[in-house]
């Protein structure tokens, strides 16, 4: 049977790899006021970003209802069966509603994988599942490559300032780095599918050298995505430092779509460094 | 189908529901969550404060009210349809629940034209069923212990030869305890002071069709400062929260008066300030900004009637006692000493608990032990000062707790070590990251010469400036800002991307300072920050990273 991938918006797959690995993306929502978009579907990336810099209503966010996954489901599961690949429940109710969804149209042919993580974090997973659907596998076999994918996942994000996550109610244990009078660049992970601090920096320097330091930390590195919302020359430098620490290791780089924007705010730059797999041979490795 | 009973007022009971009562219904319920939408926003904070509990509630409820068929139809169907629509439409995790529980009814409602109060209670156990199975975690405290109470009541009158209104009213009841019973089992919302918002929009739902079949207008919330009180600390912990909040004042004061124009007040506030909130009656206000100059903006709300109950907050200080408050339980805490109201609230800012001490004033190493001792478990101590490291040696000499002291010579260092804190880790981890950060900063202190003295090949005057880095005089001149010119010159030998950070003292001219910060960036490339610490002796102390 052939399987079918499905994530969200907020995993930030570039276009071309969702197309090249027909992966299903279903859109969350962002709002201005009462006025309503659905990401990447109503309003993209740039006209998001766009209005962002004029609104006086600061946007909200919202996961897409179940009936959504419910008609992406019913169409998909016609042909094959699903792996659907989110972002963590810590941080979004979006998996909850494709497991409801999931239960109504074909429990036992959908897989629900929680990627624990956001962005391209839950993006290289889907991904993973993607490849792996390609290649043949089983239901079974692209959730577990979602999920080993998952488990090998390093992330570091910079932020300017922590407001717009505490705003939006996603500070989870980084509350400890909130407040302060200086100019610091907070530093968080992600774990157990929340945010985590990792360290403070007083420069945006040593923000990106921060960033950067995930890529030596593995004896081999499989994967690496890049991602900004409002920089994209330090997106560019960092991922450009990546690649030339990482020969032969894919590092993509993106922009964060308006749901992570809303939360992370401005100058927000992030790395997902997925370690190289020892069950694996054709991968990477640090000179 | 039910028997009609006889209300108080005379009217029958209504015993069943047919199409169009439940359509009316479901419109009431729709006007009142657009109306108390607000309301509930500002008492969301579970399970993520974001605030949008009553917008999502109400637009989901708008999306359902606008599929239902006009004229005719039965029970079954404008069930139907509305749910269709508001599982499509539902927004956010509220709109969710509650589509969940429009498809609840309208399953319960499956092939009838009407609804009695079994059926009624059916369609709620349906709604309960729904609901829970779309929360990944299903909670107490929230919608889902509300309609599970609003489900067993219904369900325990209609045993009782009731009609559909019994059914109904005996749900909203249950439901309204259940609403009261939230902060009980959901500690977060305890803490907040607030039920749950989206128990309560239940509730408005229900209630508003309970009005609605007894062709009643529901009742309206939101009366008094009691209520005004309910949502209160909820919509102003989330003005903090905005961006931009953490400078001048959290202001906050009730007015009264036969008529407040609370929209005109709001607006002219903004003139003074942000994060403005007024919440109430023309009679009975609550206002809460952010501004530089509270009592201007008082003094201007006069205008609007009588202020009472007045208070201020320094933001900045506000936002580090909460994090020293909210400091992750058995982890370590940090005590600096420090001079200076400006370096106080600096390291207040960030959760540092202050002992004040410094150069001209040594703190003894028993003031150091009582605040180890206040702050209780494990602890940090920053000494800021080479004056005061021994002291804070001796303080934590034979504690039960565990402490360490991070040597630091200088507020530039204290400041590194702080930042480099992370109360998530262990006590030893933070103790190494602390001082290996301090130990990356050097210090200059500009100050003037106490006596004569030969720098070199130069006389210094008596009073003239000179500048000190980590302890050694290497600059002199007649100028402030030039010595600390070359202060920064002899502490940059060699370090790219230097990040220079300039204390002003409470001598240093701004208008100088800021010059200076300019000259500094552009001579050396070096980010600057400026941070207005008032100490005293020193216009200048510089931090280089």
């Amino acid at each position: 049977v052939p399987v079918h991938v499905v994530t969200d918006t907020t995993a930030d797959i570039p276009r071309d790899l969702i197309d090249e690995l027909r992966i299903t993306v279903v859109p969350l929502t962002v709002a201005f006021g009462e006025e309503s978009f659905r990401d990447g579907i109503d309003i993209n990336t740039e006209e998001f970003y766009e209005r962002l810099r004029t609104t006086k209503v600061l946007p909200t966010t919202a996961q897409p209802p179940p009936a959504l996954f419910q008609h992406a489901y019913e169409h998909l599961c016609s042909t094959g069966d699903v792996v659907s690949v989110h972002l963590s429940h810590k941080l979004s109710g979006t998996i909850a509603a494709a497991r409801t969804a999931a239960a109504e149209v074909a429990p036992g042919r959908i897989d629900v994988v929680d990627s624990a993580s956001a962005s391209m974090g839950t993006g290289l997973c889907a991904i993973a599942a993607a490849r792996a659907a390609a290649a043949g596998a089983s239901r079974e076999q692209c959730a577990a490559a979602a999920e080993s994918v998952a488990a090998r996942m390093h992330v570091l994000v910079a932020f300017e300032t922590l407001e717009y996550l505490r705003r939006g109610g996603r500070i989870g244990r980084a509350q400890a780095f909130v407040g302060g009078l200086l100019g610091v660049k907070p530093i968080l992970t992600v774990k157990d599918g929340e945010a985590f601090p990792v360290t403070r920096v007083r420069s945006r320097a040593k923000a990106i050298d921060q960033l950067f330091s995930l890529c030596s930390r593995f004896d081999r590195v499989a994967e690496v995505a890049v991602l900004h919302t409002t920089t994209p020359d330090d997106a560019q430098g960092l991922a450009a430092r990546a690649r030339e620490a990482l020969p032969g290791v894919t590092v993509h780089l993106g922009r964060f779509g308006p749901v992570l924007g809303v939360h992370g705010g401005p100058g927000m730059l992030g790395i997902a460094v997925v370690e190289g797999d020892p069950a694996a041979t054709s991968q990477g490795s640090r000179p | 189908m039910g028997h009609p009973h006889t209300s108080s007022t005379g009217r029958q009971a209504v015993a069943s529901i047919d199409g169009r009562a439940l359509a009316q219904a479901y419109a009431a319920a729709a006007e009142a969550l657009a109306a108390n939408a607000a309301a509930l926003n500002a008492i969301n904070v579970f399970p993520v404060p974001d605030g949008d509990t009553g917008t999502n509630m109400s637009l989901t409820m708008r999306e359902a009210i606008a599929a239902i068929p006009t004229g005719g139809a039965g029970a079954a169907d404008v069930a139907r349809s509305a749910a269709d629509a508001a599982l499509m439409g539902a927004r956010g995790n509220s709109g969710v629940i509650l589509s969940q529980v429009l498809g609840g009814i309208a399953s319960g409602c499956e092939g009838a034209s009407d609804v009695d109060a079994r059926r009624l209670a059916a369609c709620l156990e349906r709604a309960c069923t729904a609901a829970c199975n779309v929360v990944s975690e299903p909670k107490e405290g929230t919608i889902l212990t509300a309609i599970s109470a609003a489900a067993d009541a219904a369900t325990a009158r209609a045993r009782e030869d009731a009609t559909a209104e019994d059914a109904l009213a005996a749900a909203v009841e249950a439901t309204r305890d259940a609403v009261a019973r939230t902060p009980d089992l959901l500690p977060v919302l305890k803490e907040a002071g607030v039920v749950d918002a989206g128990a309560q929009g239940l509730y408005l739902v229900l209630e508003a069709a309970l009005s609605s079949l007894r062709g009643e207008r529901p009742p309206a919330h939101a009366e008094g400062l009691g209520h005004i009180d309910d949502g209160w600390l909820a919509a102003t912990a989330r003005a903090h929260a905005a961006p931009g909040a953490g400078a001048g004042f959290c202001t906050e004061f009730v007015l009264t008066s036969p008529s407040v124009d609370t929209e005109r007040l709001r607006d002219e506030l903004h003139e003074f300030g942000d994060s403005v909130l007024v919440v109430g009656k023309e009679s009975l206000a609550r206002v809460h900004l952010h501004t530089h100059d509270p009592q201007a903006a008082i003094e201007h709300s006069r205008a609007f009637g009588d202020v009472s109950r007045e208070k201020f907050d320094d933001l900045a200080m506000q936002v580090g006692a909460l994090a020293a408050q909210q400091r992750v339980a058995g982890g370590p805490a940090v005590i600096a000493v420090v001079a200076g109201a400006g370096i106080e609230r600096l390291f207040g800012s960030m959760g540092a608990r202050v002992v004040r001490g410094g150069q001209t004033m040594n703190p003894s190493a028993g003031d150091i032990r009582r605040a180890i001792e206040e702050a209780g478990g494990d602890a940090i101590v920053l000494a800021n000062n080479k004056n005061v490291v021994l002291a804070a040696e001796q303080a934590v000499t034979g504690l039960d707790q565990r402490a360490a002291v991070v040597p630091t010579h200088s507020v530039p260092q204290g400041v590194a070590a702080l930042v480099a804190f992370n109360s998530e880790l262990s006590w030893e981890q933070n103790v190494d990251a602390m001082r290996e950060a301090a130990s990356a900063v050097r210090t200059a202190e500009v100050t003037f010469a106490a006596r004569p003295a030969r720098i070199g090949e130069t006389d210094v005057a008596e009073g003239s400036p000179i500048g000190i880095v980590d302890g050694e005089i290497v600059a002199a001149g007649d100028d402030v800002a030039d010595v600390a010119r070359d202060c920064v010159r002899a502490m940059l030998e060699g370090s790219d991307e230097p990040l220079v950070t300039l204390y002003a003292g409470e001598d240093a001219d701004p208008a100088a300072t800021q010059a200076l910060a300019a000259t500094l960036r552009e001579e050396f490339g070096a980010e600057v920050e400026v941070i207005d610490a008032g100490q005293p002796h020193y216009p200048y102390v510089i931090g280089v990273e």
